[in-house]
């Protein structure tokens, strides 16, 4: 026993004893100045400390012994971190399992002290005994900061990437698949926002004070488009799909800063088997979500008109939870999916193509994404109407989503998400295929039950008329 | 303003039987203010016109001397230094107008709308039962809350969300999510065929603007903004919309009811917004009560048993000219519980946002406007729950739901539910994870 002491003693000393009586953690200065200068926060870390969850549990084995390969797919990425990161977050770990081995030993030799005591001199025993506890509150206080600052870098480590995943930025996206065929016009195709101000279903004018840059309505037989498109997905998916969810949720006015509005109804979603496990003859679990869907959409000065980036809108999304057995279930899912999105999509009518993301369009979370983008004649180009991808363990090491084998086991879940229909998106893509001559949409068959009607036509009331003080300059206001 | 500086008294009776934040004493503050904004004005329309005068006349000396002349001329200089002192005057003047007109306005805004004679005068406990429809069912149990019930069932979940969605956050799932989506689509399709308009709201957040952004509380300020600074054509009048949209309450009475569905920040509701015409002066009550109508027909078409009320002084929110509230009867809380609420705002909404009709004649008008809740779905879930809920624990769903739904009873599930593996186990003890 002592002499694993003197072992972790040589092991840690060049950290940690630089000098014995003041600033311990001035040792650990030299590799902390590499870090960026900004406080690294992870409000998933600090969740985890306030007690509400288990700590996440990363694969860290696996960067620290194959850590070249971990650069270069840190590299293919778009992320912040860098390969320079990787040797980073190596070395911190390294030095956190040493930190954590040492106090270990220094308290099993508090033990053993004590144990001494009823020989030695008892004021020279308690005095040792005062100066390793000391010692010992010190290094709980850098173990803490030190697993922290860990933490809090290495939960952006991005996931893995299936080999077959192009490398890349977008344009190095592999078309998979392309379905139907590109319209032929015989006049010039309208855009949807001309389209849907004419048959007065769209208005995105005249709203900006009343609900902020690119906020839209949608009435009439728009807001009909939008109930038909959920609804339609919604009967399409129920009968295919176990468990049907509803996320709502709440905002807390008084903790203001945190405030966060869900981007995808996918947080929700996966909050709710946050910290729970579940039995393996339920899986692969299968759930349909319809929420309101929030987006900073900061890249402000592109499509400030239209439908296609909008801050707010509602989306339906598929979310899954599959085994780890054989490793090849999420992937499974994954194509189940993309197959219902494109039969919803045949459905409807459009022509669109399946891409496989390059490793630059991939998200921290994501293995494998597939890309549906349908063709937008109005819009002249393809637009991404739709989205499927495989977390893998990546969600579920972090929100701890496990579960149970039939041994009893815990083991970690996959996780797979995709859209089944964004609303605008999708409203963009119908508005623009189906549009005719006369200004007119011819309703996809499917959804034609749902709208109440065949065709959108133009209105036979009188709209409303502006009567604001900023006329345009043709007319004069009473 | 006429009516409140002819007819004062009144008025600060209508206010101080209000509970809104300005008092009697408010009011003869707005009609000082508003009358020095009436002498101020008065003041520079006399001078410009002066001015005008003097402006005049200068052109006509301009015209008739020369140059060289002018400039010795007592009447020419005498003309000059009474536009200068006018001119300075006015620049005053202005400021002081644009003052006061500020400070009348935003005092003035917030005058509540006037009430309806009939409005029982007090605060809830005044309110006037209109009508009561069924009656309470007889239960050989003791009937649940919609919280246990919505437990057992697996349907509704509240318990360790909190870190993730905030306090008074919950989920529908299962069956509950259905039972959201078929109330919509049910009321949704309910309204149509009786609706000429609907409408989808959709708000946009702009993130750099956080100060001031705002998550609307009803759909109401959505449609209502669709109308603002617009004119609807006397023809279409009345409009009725149809809105279903999601809703964020701040509710601040944290300390009332902080489990279940009653009272919480964030719910979809469908509702119906009209405008009306003011020529005869009683086509919103028409619309007010033709709205009632519609929502008791929903409720009753659910079997629920509820009373309708006429909602007293101090629970008139400052736009309501009147409010009828339906309050459902909620076995598993043993009270009534509103479910949905219905006022007229006659001219207060459509003096504020410039929403006007065009009558045959050309002229503009101010519209009236009228709102009412179709279907707020936590409430009315809360009701369904609680009313049609069995021994066993099941839910006998009302059969105008059953093909949205696509079942008739909301059983116990069969699937094993998710189980809790995180750090507060219940009886204290750590999970053990691997």
């Amino acid at each position: 026993m002592a002499s694993s002491v003197r072992a972790a003693t040589r092991l840690c000393s060049f950290y940690l004893f630089t000098s014995s009586r003041h600033n311990v953690s001035s040792g650990f200065s030299w590799s902390c100045r590499l870090c960026s200068s900004r406080p690294i926060r992870s409000s998933l870390y600090e969740h985890v400390l306030e007690g509400y969850s288990h700590k996440p549990k990363l694969d860290m084995q696996r960067v620290c012994e194959e850590t070249d390969a971990v650069k270069r797919e840190v590299e293919n990425r778009k992320g912040d971190l860098r390969a320079a990161d990787v040797g980073l977050i190596v070395r911190h770990s390294i030095t956190c399992r040493s930190l954590k081995q040492y106090c270990c030993v220094i308290r099993t030799s508090m033990r053993c002290k004590k144990k001494y005591q009823i020989w030695r001199r008892e004021r020279i025993a308690r005095e040792e005994g005062r100066a390793i506890r000391e010692k010992l509150g010190q290094l709980y206080v850098q173990e803490g900061e030190l697993e922290k600052e860990h933490y809090c870098r290495a939960l952006r480590l991005p996931n893995r990437s299936h080999p077959s995943v192009p490398i890349g930025d977008e344009s190095q996206a592999r078309v998979v698949e392309l379905v139907g065929e590109k319209r032929e016009f015989d006049f010039k195709p309208k855009g949807h926002l001309e389209i849907g101000e004419s048959l007065d279903i769209i208005r995105q004018r005249r709203l900006a004070h009343v609900s902020g840059h690119r906020s839209y309505y949608l009435r009439g037989a728009g807001a009909g488009l939008q109930f038909a498109l959920q609804n339609y997905t919604m009967d399409f998916l129920q009968k295919r799909v176990t468990i049907f969810a509803s996320v709502v949720y709440s905002l807390d006015p008084s903790r203001f800063p945190d405030l966060n509005l869900a981007g995808t109804g996918e947080v929700g979603v996966a909050g709710y088997f946050m910290d729970h496990a579940v039995n393996f003859k339920d899986l692969p679990v299968r759930t349909v979500c319809s929420s309101t869907c929030y987006r900073a959409e900061t890249d402000t000065g592109r499509e400030a008109w239209g439908l296609y980036r909008v801050h707010h809108f509602n989306k339906v999304e598929m979310f899954g939870v599959t085994s780890n057995e054989t490793g090849e279930e999420s992937s499974q899912l994954l194509d189940e999916f993309v197959m219902l999105q494109k039969e919803i999509f045949s459905s409807l009518k459009l022509h669109y193509r399946v891409l496989d993301m390059p490793t630059q369009e991939l998200g921290p979370p994501a293995f494998r994404k597939y890309d549906i983008e349908a063709w937008m004649p109005g819009r002249g180009s393809f637009g991404e109407i739709s989205s499927a991808s495989n977390c893998t363990d990546y969600q579920s090491r972090r929100l701890n989503i496990l579960y149970e084998g039939n041994d009893g086991n815990l083991k970690y879940a996959h996780t797979v998400n995709a859209t089944a229909c964004a609303v605008p998106r999708t409203v963009i893509a119908i508005l623009e295929t189906h549009q005719t001559k006369e200004g007119t949409i011819l309703v996809p068959e499917v959804l034609r039950h749902y709208l109440g009607s065949e065709v959108i036509e133009k209105p036979k009331y009188t709209p409303i008329k502006y009567i604001g003080p900023n006329q345009p300059k043709r007319h004069t206001s009473k």
